[in-house]
């Protein structure tokens, strides 16, 4: 019988997809933030990969499938009005809870972890990944049964306690994974026999409803105090912005874009478009108490569709309170400086030279070969390497202060003096540099015969500090790309619900809604491939279509806000259009869970 | 004008089995029409199709007039709605659901909203998550006719009303609009409720109206014949002949449901059955139904 309601939970009826989801994200970024740390760590020949870094790679997937696995999680409702009529007792019903909980996360983690561990298998620093795996088994198995020993008699937690079961939940992982505590999978263990022994204790054998020991079956009919809000109001927001998943993933949104996602590029494609679907879905869903009452459409949509951006902001614009250097892999930097270090900073294979890395922002477009000469006035010229914005497109992108071996020292200054004059406003002669820097090398040796070891990447950076990068205004674009990417995911989620107009094009509409699903999966594979092949292509395209805004703003800040809210105001424009024309999708009618009837 | 005019509608959810397949129904002020259909013969969504909610893959809606997907709020302003699975905000009171209401419907009666809470004997205080499932439908039906629509779209809307309540309800409440001029459409399985208070009825089946009569005329012009069965006549013979709705075999004996009098149709079976006569029962709407529905397969 336990078998059987267990096997009939949702949430392990889901864990194969989640655990394929999380197979796929850890495929995409899981083995991407690896090749960054194995690269970045690489010294003297000898890739060093610690548990810190475990905890990054590992910490990925795992709030991923929380993402996914969070809505279904059986923890907050322990007993549901059908399952009082079932012969089984409330101690079954919490076993069979606890094992759907902790399969729904412990699965998708141990498939995420085998990936990684394949990965890492020829590279001889896996058991760097075990301890970290085992903690967090053990953390995640006390964190179940914490969320049933915490007042075990009650039937329903309340919000407030399921947010504060979540941030004792948060700490637990939190302390697990980091700095790879060799004792705290132990500790974990001998605490969740205590968590055990309490629920073993406390949980009432009947599943019979106790109105004493749930304080929301108190009957208030007294007036209370008069709510500040209309009932309207109330009722849409309670409907959409304050529904707590709304909220929750908002949360992981804002978080993952400000504090995670800053510094790859994969995870910026990823949290912008993911999470803004998983809530506008949810909510449109939501909209069916609404539908038969005389409210237009747009006085909802702010409920709807503005948390999201406002999310998307403010994640974006964290990212920029809290810039991240790019990684040493990049060829594209925060700031002018030279790379004698990582063996493929460019992406050439064996190549091993001195080369000026430059912001993106500095980086320019070519069509041909000859638009990327750069030419000295004494003659001297390079043509800087290009990273293709297509595979078999002529379009490329090229920093045009590189260097390479055949250059000389003298044309190392030359390009040093001139990026060192764009990027922040040092105006240095090429000479004044050959005496500050480079004054024990000849002018004329060739860069391939200059000794890099040693060499300071950044001797010009007291002069520099001060001054910082001349990079155009950086949070108008950053809520201009919030806005984009809100009215992307928006318009996405709209479009499938837009019925079709005619019996005709119904016939399609289940190929065209499979081809909208496989485009955008398509979109997110080729943004992958793109990043994954070469690290350059984003920022570095970002970078210009923002320095052409700028130029054309007049880098004026009130220039930027006007920019930016005409640009959410039109898109609000079309989406509201949109949602005038959607059917709202329709509510299972049958359903064991309340959640899954109930709108509001 | 006609309060509803839906013409040709048809909407398909899942390929090749239409929901709605060619439906017209028109709907005049004044008119009260019960819509009667087995579970999935497209009631509930004819019934969205009027309000605006769902749109029809073929063919045009009018409410007063007007588009209810191009012009949703002002349809809705006139138009009172009560579904078999409507749910209210669990977390308000009442009276804070009549006051969202009133807040919506600008010509909601107050007058008129009290009255309904004291039969149904609500004090406004009670929260609606503490109501049982009848009481929040009273509820419900309060907040679609407070407004006094001039067209009511009820979809099983006495559903977990007790017997008393749902006489309250179709008596009092839906009559008096009625009354005034406003016109119903009700789906309902309860036939006695249909027989009280429809004048006309409807009936869909698989997704097309096969009758749309007033209800008295309805009554009158069906004979129900009874012959017996396993004696050389199947249903496809009485399929067969002109006027036949439906037919088929109810343990031993043959059914055929046919539009006409008796004598018409006695003549017309003994052109299948000569050595047969057939008896004709007293039929009720339920049996109508039944017949009606069942005899089409």
């Amino acid at each position: 019988m336990s078998f059987a309601l267990y096997r009939h939970e949702r949430v392990v009826r889901l864990t194969p997809v989640i655990s394929a989801l999380s197979a796929l994200f850890t495929l995409l970024v899981g083995w991407t933030l690896l090749g960054v740390f194995t690269r970045l760590e690489t010294s003297n020949g000898q890739p060093v990969f610690d548990a810190e870094d475990a905890l990054l790679v590992l910490l990925l997937p795992l709030l991923q499938t929380l993402v996914f696995v969070l809505p279904f999680l059986p923890v907050r409702t322990r007993v549901q009005d059908h399952e009082r009529s079932l012969p089984v007792t409330r101690r079954t019903l919490v076993v069979v809870r606890i094992a759907a909980t902790w399969t729904a996360l412990v699965v998708p983690l141990l498939v995420s972890s085998g990936l990684i561990l394949m990965r890492l298998r020829g590279e001889g620093h896996a058991g760097a990944l075990l301890l970290p795996v085992a903690n967090l088994v053990c953390a995640l198995t006390l964190v179940v049964l914490l969320a049933f020993a915490w007042k075990p008699a009650k039937e329903r937690l309340s919000i407030l306690e399921t947010l504060g079961l979540a941030l004792v939940a948060a700490l637990v992982v939190y302390v697990s994974l980091y700095g790879g505590l060799q004792g705290i999978g132990l500790l974990y263990l001998a605490a969740s026999l205590v968590a055990a022994f309490v629920i073993h204790r406390f949980v009432p054998a009947s599943t019979a409803e106790d109105p004493a020991a749930d304080t929301t079956f108190v009957e208030d009919v007294g007036p209370g105090r008069e709510p500040l809000l209309s009932p309207l109001t109330r009722t849409i927001l309670k409907t959409t912005a304050l529904r707590p998943f709304n909220v929750t993933a908002l949360f992981f949104l804002v978080v993952c874009i400000g504090l995670i996602g800053v510094d790859n590029p994969v995870l910026m494609l990823w949290f912008p478009i993911a999470l803004p679907i998983h809530v506008l879905m949810r909510s449109l869903t939501l909209l069916n108490g609404f539908d038969a009452l005389p409210i237009a459409r747009a006085r909802l949509f702010p409920w709807i569709a503005l948390p999201t951006l406002a999310a998307l902001v403010v994640g974006f614009l964290l990212m920029g309170v809290f810039p991240h250097e790019y990684r040493s892999y990049d060829p594209v930097a925060n700031a002018v400086e030279l790379d004698s270090f990582s063996e493929d900073a460019l992406g050439a294979e064996g190549e091993y030279s001195l080369h000026v890395r430059t912001p993106p922002q500095l980086w320019q477009l070519a069509t041909t070969a000859d638009a990327r000469l750069v030419e000295a006035p004494w003659g001297e010229s390079f043509r800087p390497l290009p990273h293709a914005v297509l595979w078999g497109a002529p379009l490329v992108v090229f920093n045009p202060y590189d260097v390479g071996p055949q250059s000389s020292v003298r044309f190392l200054t030359w390009q040093l003096a001139r990026a060192l004059s764009v990027a922040h406003g040092l105006h240095l002669t090429p000479e004044d540099i050959h005496a500050r820097w480079f004054a024990d090398l000849h002018p004329d040796t060739k860069l391939d015969d200059v000794k890099k070891s040693g060499l300071d990447p950044q001797p010009w950076s007291a002069l520099t500090a001060a001054r910082g990068t001349t990079s155009p205004r950086k949070f108008g674009s950053l809520v201009a790309l919030a806005v984009f990417f809100w009215f992307l995911s928006t318009a996405w989620v709209l479009r499938r619900n837009v019925p079709a107009r005619t019996l005709h094009l119904w016939r399609r509409a289940r190929t065209r809604r499979i081809a909208m699903s496989l485009g955008l999966a398509l979109v997110f594979v080729l943004l992958f491939a793109f990043t994954l092949r070469d690290d350059a292509l984003l920022p570095v395209l970002g970078a210009l279509a923002h320095r052409s805004l700028d130029l054309a703003l007049g880098t004026s800040a009130w220039a930027w806000v006007g920019f930016d809210l005409v640009l959410a105001v039109v898109a609000s424009l079309v989406l509201v259009w949109r949602l005038n024309r959607i059917e709202v999708p329709p509510l299972p009618r049958t359903g064991w869970k309340k959640c899954e009837v109930s709108v509001f | 004008m006609s309060v509803l005019e839906l013409t040709n509608i048809t909407r398909v959810f899942e390929r090749g089995l239409p929901v709605l397949d060619g439906v017209d129904l028109t709907i005049e002020a004044g008119q009260v029409v019960g819509l009667l259909g087995q579970n999935g013969a497209g009631k509930t969504t004819l019934m969205r199709i009027a309000l605006g909610m769902l749109r029809p893959q073929t063919g045009t809606v009018r409410v007063f007039g007007l588009d209810p997907c191009e012009r949703p709020v002002e349809v809705k302003r006139r138009v009172g709605y009560v579904s078999e699975d409507q749910v209210l905000p669990p977390y308000l009171r009442v009276k804070e659901v009549l006051a969202l209401h009133r807040s919506l419907y600008p010509s909601w009666d107050a007058d008129f909203a009290d009255e309904l809470l004291g039969r149904f004997s609500f004090q406004g205080k009670e929260k609606i998550a503490k109501l049982s499932k009848g009481q929040a439908r009273r509820v419900a039906v309060t907040c679609a006719l407070a407004h006094r629509p001039e067209l009511l779209l009820l979809d099983e809307p006495a559903g977990g009303f007790d017997p008393a309540a749902r006489r309250e309800f179709l008596e009092t409440a839906l009559q008096l609009l009625a009354d005034e001029g406003s016109a119903v459409l009700f789906s309902s399985h309860h036939m006695s409720d249909v027989e009280r208070i429809a004048g006309r009825v409807a009936v869909l089946d698989r997704g097309q109206k096969i009758v749309d009569r007033d209800l008295d005329e309805l009554r009158e012009s069906t004979t129900l014949a009874v012959l017996a069965a396993n004696n050389g006549v199947v249903p496809l013979d009485l399929k067969a002949l002109d006027g036949c709705l439906g037919a088929r075999i109810v343990r031993d004996e043959l059914h055929g449901l046919f539009l006409g009098s008796p004598e018409a149709v006695r003549s017309r079976i003994a052109s299948v059955s000569a050595t047969q006569s057939p008896r004709f029962a007293a039929i009720t709407l339920e049996d109508l139904f039944i017949e009606l529905v069942e005899g089409r397969r």
